[in-house]
Protein backbone atom coordinates (compact mmCIF):
# COMPACT_ATOMS: atom_id res chain seq x y z
CA UNK A 1 0.00 0.00 0.00
CA UNK A 2 2.95 2.13 0.55
CA UNK A 3 0.72 3.88 3.49
CA UNK A 4 2.64 7.02 4.53
CA UNK A 5 0.86 9.55 3.65
CA UNK A 6 -2.97 10.06 4.65
CA UNK A 7 -5.34 12.56 3.17
CA UNK A 8 -8.27 13.02 5.45
CA UNK A 9 -10.78 15.77 4.23
CA UNK A 10 -12.91 17.15 7.12
CA UNK A 11 -16.04 19.20 6.98
CA UNK A 12 -17.40 18.87 10.46
CA UNK A 13 -19.80 16.40 10.44
CA UNK A 14 -20.24 14.03 12.81
CA UNK A 15 -18.68 11.03 10.15
CA UNK A 16 -16.10 13.22 9.43
CA UNK A 17 -14.87 13.31 13.07
CA UNK A 18 -15.33 9.44 12.91
CA UNK A 19 -13.60 9.21 9.83
CA UNK A 20 -10.70 11.08 11.53
CA UNK A 21 -10.11 8.99 14.04
CA UNK A 22 -10.07 6.03 12.09
CA UNK A 23 -7.86 7.37 10.01
CA UNK A 24 -5.37 8.28 13.05
CA UNK A 25 -6.05 4.51 13.71
CA UNK A 26 -5.32 3.75 10.32
CA UNK A 27 -2.10 6.16 10.69
CA UNK A 28 -0.69 4.27 13.81
CA UNK A 29 -0.79 1.40 12.35
CA UNK A 30 1.36 2.10 9.14
CA UNK A 31 3.52 5.25 10.92
CA UNK A 32 2.13 7.68 8.27
CA UNK A 33 1.42 10.70 8.12
CA UNK A 34 -1.68 12.52 8.58
CA UNK A 35 -2.73 15.19 6.36
CA UNK A 36 -6.45 17.01 7.57
CA UNK A 37 -8.00 18.92 4.70
CA UNK A 38 -10.92 21.43 5.15
CA UNK A 39 -12.44 22.49 1.73
CA UNK A 40 -14.05 25.89 1.90
CA UNK A 41 -17.06 25.90 -0.73
CA UNK A 42 -17.43 29.64 -1.02
CA UNK A 43 -20.08 29.16 -3.42
CA UNK A 44 -22.49 27.77 -0.73
CA UNK A 45 -21.51 30.54 1.81
CA UNK A 46 -21.74 33.07 -0.51
CA UNK A 47 -24.72 33.66 -2.14
CA UNK A 48 -25.14 36.10 -5.50
CA UNK A 49 -27.25 38.79 -3.57
CA UNK A 50 -24.18 38.89 -0.82
CA UNK A 51 -21.16 38.77 -3.83
CA UNK A 52 -23.25 41.68 -5.35
CA UNK A 53 -23.40 43.87 -2.09
CA UNK A 54 -21.15 45.68 0.23
CA UNK A 55 -17.60 44.53 0.13
CA UNK A 56 -17.16 44.60 3.86
CA UNK A 57 -20.00 42.30 4.44
CA UNK A 58 -18.10 39.83 1.97
CA UNK A 59 -15.17 40.03 3.96
CA UNK A 60 -16.33 39.08 6.95
CA UNK A 61 -18.01 36.25 5.75
CA UNK A 62 -15.19 34.54 4.51
CA UNK A 63 -13.14 35.86 7.27
CA UNK A 64 -16.18 33.42 9.39
CA UNK A 65 -16.16 30.64 7.26
CA UNK A 66 -12.52 30.80 6.85
CA UNK A 67 -12.06 31.11 11.23
CA UNK A 68 -15.09 28.31 11.37
CA UNK A 69 -12.90 25.76 8.81
CA UNK A 70 -9.21 26.08 11.37
CA UNK A 71 -11.74 25.36 13.93
CA UNK A 72 -12.56 22.14 12.58
CA UNK A 73 -9.03 21.12 11.65
CA UNK A 74 -7.73 22.13 15.27
CA UNK A 75 -10.89 19.74 16.73
CA UNK A 76 -9.18 16.90 14.40
CA UNK A 77 -5.66 17.65 15.10
CA UNK A 78 -6.46 17.57 18.72
CA UNK A 79 -7.61 13.83 18.46
CA UNK A 80 -4.22 13.10 17.30
CA UNK A 81 -1.83 10.83 19.54
CA UNK A 82 1.97 12.97 19.83
CA UNK A 83 3.14 9.89 18.23
CA UNK A 84 1.53 10.58 15.10
CA UNK A 85 2.29 13.35 12.72
CA UNK A 86 -0.05 15.16 11.50
CA UNK A 87 -1.24 18.93 9.92
CA UNK A 88 -4.02 21.04 8.92
CA UNK A 89 -4.70 22.68 5.83
CA UNK A 90 -8.01 24.57 4.77
CA UNK A 91 -8.14 25.01 1.03
CA UNK A 92 -10.83 26.89 -1.14
CA UNK A 93 -12.60 25.58 -4.22
CA UNK A 94 -15.14 22.67 -4.81
CA UNK A 95 -14.86 20.08 -2.37
CA UNK A 96 -14.56 17.51 -4.31
CA UNK A 97 -11.86 18.84 -6.73
CA UNK A 98 -9.47 20.50 -3.82
CA UNK A 99 -9.75 16.70 -2.10
CA UNK A 100 -8.59 14.95 -5.73
CA UNK A 101 -6.16 17.84 -6.03
CA UNK A 102 -4.09 16.97 -2.50
CA UNK A 103 -4.80 13.55 -2.98
CA UNK A 104 -2.16 13.19 -6.01
CA UNK A 105 0.53 13.84 -2.68
CA UNK A 106 -1.06 10.76 -0.45
CA UNK A 107 -1.24 7.29 -0.76
CA UNK A 108 -4.69 6.56 0.89
CA UNK A 109 -7.85 8.97 1.62
CA UNK A 110 -9.97 8.07 4.58
CA UNK A 111 -13.30 10.30 4.71
CA UNK A 112 -16.82 9.81 5.89
CA UNK A 113 -19.88 8.75 3.30
CA UNK A 114 -22.09 11.47 4.42
CA UNK A 115 -21.20 14.89 5.63
CA UNK A 116 -22.73 18.32 6.71
CA UNK A 117 -24.33 18.02 2.86
CA UNK A 118 -26.38 15.26 2.45
CA UNK A 119 -29.64 14.38 3.45
CA UNK A 120 -29.77 11.28 6.07
CA UNK A 121 -31.33 8.92 3.36
CA UNK A 122 -28.25 9.10 1.18
CA UNK A 123 -26.18 6.55 2.18
CA UNK A 124 -23.01 7.93 0.29
CA UNK A 125 -22.59 11.67 -0.17
CA UNK A 126 -21.93 13.33 -3.57
CA UNK A 127 -18.69 14.43 -2.39
CA UNK A 128 -17.58 11.35 -1.01
CA UNK A 129 -18.88 9.26 -4.05
CA UNK A 130 -16.93 11.62 -6.28
CA UNK A 131 -13.90 11.06 -4.88
CA UNK A 132 -14.52 7.48 -4.41
CA UNK A 133 -14.93 7.55 -8.31
CA UNK A 134 -11.77 9.62 -9.22
CA UNK A 135 -9.26 8.79 -6.64
CA UNK A 136 -6.14 7.51 -8.23
CA UNK A 137 -5.10 6.10 -4.66
CA UNK A 138 -7.35 3.65 -2.39
CA UNK A 139 -9.85 5.38 -0.51
CA UNK A 140 -11.40 4.20 2.85
CA UNK A 141 -14.81 5.21 3.80
CA UNK A 142 -16.39 5.13 7.06
CA UNK A 143 -19.92 4.88 7.55
CA UNK A 144 -21.98 7.63 8.82
CA UNK A 145 -23.30 5.78 12.24
CA UNK A 146 -27.14 4.74 11.96
CA UNK A 147 -29.84 7.32 13.88
CA UNK B 1 -14.06 1.01 16.19
CA UNK B 2 -10.49 1.50 16.83
CA UNK B 3 -8.04 -0.36 13.99
CA UNK B 4 -6.88 -1.83 17.04
CA UNK B 5 -9.64 -3.93 17.72
CA UNK B 6 -9.86 -5.17 14.21
CA UNK B 7 -9.71 -8.33 14.48
CA UNK B 8 -11.16 -9.83 11.60
CA UNK B 9 -11.00 -7.79 8.07
CA UNK B 10 -13.33 -9.74 4.95
CA UNK B 11 -11.37 -9.37 1.46
CA UNK B 12 -13.71 -10.72 -1.39
CA UNK B 13 -11.77 -11.88 -4.35
CA UNK B 14 -12.62 -12.95 -7.65
CA UNK B 15 -9.48 -13.35 -9.43
CA UNK B 16 -9.26 -10.18 -10.62
CA UNK B 17 -6.13 -7.79 -10.76
CA UNK B 18 -7.77 -5.47 -8.38
CA UNK B 19 -8.98 -8.20 -5.82
CA UNK B 20 -5.23 -9.41 -5.79
CA UNK B 21 -4.15 -5.45 -5.01
CA UNK B 22 -7.24 -5.96 -2.06
CA UNK B 23 -5.56 -8.78 -0.81
CA UNK B 24 -2.14 -7.45 0.00
CA UNK B 25 -3.51 -4.02 1.56
CA UNK B 26 -5.92 -6.09 3.67
CA UNK B 27 -2.37 -8.13 4.52
CA UNK B 28 -1.02 -5.44 5.05
CA UNK B 29 -3.53 -4.00 7.99
CA UNK B 30 -4.50 -7.84 9.29
CA UNK B 31 0.04 -8.32 9.87
CA UNK B 32 0.02 -4.88 11.81
CA UNK B 33 -3.16 -5.08 13.67
CA UNK B 34 -2.55 -9.43 14.01
CA UNK B 35 -6.31 -9.61 12.35
CA UNK B 36 -7.76 -13.13 10.91
CA UNK B 37 -7.92 -12.46 7.16
CA UNK B 38 -11.58 -13.66 5.15
CA UNK B 39 -11.20 -14.65 1.93
CA UNK B 40 -14.56 -14.88 0.76
CA UNK B 41 -15.59 -16.55 -3.32
CA UNK B 42 -19.55 -15.54 -4.09
CA UNK B 43 -20.26 -17.99 -6.72
CA UNK B 44 -23.70 -17.67 -8.92
CA UNK B 45 -24.28 -21.58 -8.56
CA UNK B 46 -23.92 -24.18 -5.94
CA UNK B 47 -21.52 -26.75 -6.73
CA UNK B 48 -24.90 -29.28 -7.03
CA UNK B 49 -26.11 -27.61 -10.19
CA UNK B 50 -23.21 -29.48 -12.00
CA UNK B 51 -24.49 -32.96 -10.63
CA UNK B 52 -22.84 -36.13 -12.70
CA UNK B 53 -25.77 -37.99 -12.96
CA UNK B 54 -27.83 -35.25 -14.42
CA UNK B 55 -26.01 -36.27 -17.90
CA UNK B 56 -28.49 -33.41 -19.40
CA UNK B 57 -27.16 -29.87 -19.21
CA UNK B 58 -28.75 -26.77 -20.39
CA UNK B 59 -26.12 -24.36 -19.18
CA UNK B 60 -22.28 -25.04 -21.55
CA UNK B 61 -19.56 -25.75 -18.96
CA UNK B 62 -17.79 -22.39 -19.18
CA UNK B 63 -20.46 -20.82 -17.15
CA UNK B 64 -21.56 -23.20 -14.68
CA UNK B 65 -18.19 -25.85 -15.48
CA UNK B 66 -17.23 -27.14 -11.74
CA UNK B 67 -17.81 -24.30 -9.70
CA UNK B 68 -15.34 -26.52 -6.74
CA UNK B 69 -12.44 -25.72 -9.38
CA UNK B 70 -13.19 -22.73 -9.70
CA UNK B 71 -13.33 -21.11 -6.41
CA UNK B 72 -10.65 -23.36 -5.30
CA UNK B 73 -8.34 -21.83 -7.80
CA UNK B 74 -9.31 -18.31 -6.92
CA UNK B 75 -9.08 -18.53 -3.31
CA UNK B 76 -5.97 -20.59 -3.76
CA UNK B 77 -4.70 -17.81 -5.40
CA UNK B 78 -5.78 -15.12 -2.98
CA UNK B 79 -3.96 -17.05 -0.41
CA UNK B 80 -0.91 -17.48 -2.75
CA UNK B 81 -0.92 -13.38 -1.75
CA UNK B 82 -0.54 -13.73 1.78
CA UNK B 83 2.90 -13.29 3.98
CA UNK B 84 3.11 -16.80 6.16
CA UNK B 85 2.59 -15.33 9.29
CA UNK B 86 -0.71 -14.39 8.78
CA UNK B 87 -4.17 -16.38 10.31
CA UNK B 88 -6.81 -16.60 7.53
CA UNK B 89 -9.61 -18.51 6.60
CA UNK B 90 -10.73 -19.34 3.10
CA UNK B 91 -14.89 -19.44 2.44
CA UNK B 92 -17.17 -19.87 -0.22
CA UNK B 93 -20.94 -19.04 -0.76
CA UNK B 94 -23.94 -18.81 -2.86
CA UNK B 95 -25.75 -16.21 -4.25
CA UNK B 96 -26.15 -12.38 -5.69
CA UNK B 97 -22.20 -11.43 -4.81
CA UNK B 98 -22.90 -8.17 -2.86
CA UNK B 99 -25.69 -9.71 -0.87
CA UNK B 100 -23.60 -12.36 -0.16
CA UNK B 101 -20.64 -10.59 1.38
CA UNK B 102 -23.02 -8.55 3.26
CA UNK B 103 -24.45 -11.44 4.99
CA UNK B 104 -21.07 -13.04 5.44
CA UNK B 105 -20.23 -9.38 6.92
CA UNK B 106 -22.83 -9.54 9.15
CA UNK B 107 -22.53 -13.03 10.65
CA UNK B 108 -19.14 -13.25 11.19
CA UNK B 109 -18.80 -9.81 12.82
CA UNK B 110 -16.40 -8.56 10.17
CA UNK B 111 -14.58 -5.21 11.28
CA UNK B 112 -13.53 -3.85 8.12
CA UNK B 113 -14.05 -4.88 4.16
CA UNK B 114 -11.69 -4.29 2.03
CA UNK B 115 -12.57 -4.68 -2.05
CA UNK B 116 -11.00 -3.83 -5.30
CA UNK B 117 -12.53 -0.81 -6.84
CA UNK B 118 -13.63 -2.82 -10.00
CA UNK B 119 -13.76 -6.95 -10.43
CA UNK B 120 -13.58 -8.89 -13.58
CA UNK B 121 -16.79 -7.59 -14.70
CA UNK B 122 -15.28 -4.30 -16.33
CA UNK B 123 -17.61 -1.95 -18.33
CA UNK B 124 -16.16 0.83 -20.22
CA UNK B 125 -16.71 4.17 -18.35
CA UNK B 126 -17.34 2.91 -14.84
CA UNK B 127 -14.94 3.27 -12.17
CA UNK B 128 -16.54 1.50 -9.04
CA UNK B 129 -17.39 -1.87 -10.16
CA UNK B 130 -21.47 -2.49 -9.12
CA UNK B 131 -20.52 -4.59 -6.43
CA UNK B 132 -18.26 -2.18 -4.92
CA UNK B 133 -20.72 0.38 -4.99
CA UNK B 134 -23.07 -1.90 -3.47
CA UNK B 135 -21.45 -3.13 -0.74
CA UNK B 136 -19.90 0.29 0.14
CA UNK B 137 -24.45 1.18 0.37
CA UNK B 138 -25.10 -1.91 2.56
CA UNK B 139 -22.37 -2.19 4.24
CA UNK B 140 -22.09 -1.02 8.15
CA UNK B 141 -18.32 -1.25 9.01
CA UNK B 142 -15.49 1.06 6.96
CA UNK B 143 -14.69 0.13 3.43
CA UNK B 144 -11.43 0.17 2.00
CA UNK B 145 -12.05 0.59 -1.91
CA UNK B 146 -8.52 -0.50 -3.38
CA UNK B 147 -8.02 1.32 -6.92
Amino acid sequence: MGCSRILVPVDGSENSFKAAQQAIDLGLCCEAELEFLHVVNLGSSLSRSQANAQQTKDTSVLEDVIDRGRKILDQALDLVPETLKAKGHCVSGVPETAILQEAQKCDVIVMGTRGLGALRAVLVGSVSSYVLNNAKCSVLLVKADKK
Amino acid sequence: MCMQMVRRILVPVDGSCHSDKAVGEAALIAAAVDAQIDLLYVSYFAPDTDDVLTKVSWLPDSVVGSTTKTSQLILEHGLSLLPAQLSYKTHVAVGIPATAIIEFAKENETDLIVIGARGLGIVEGFLLGSVSQEILDLAQCPVLVVK
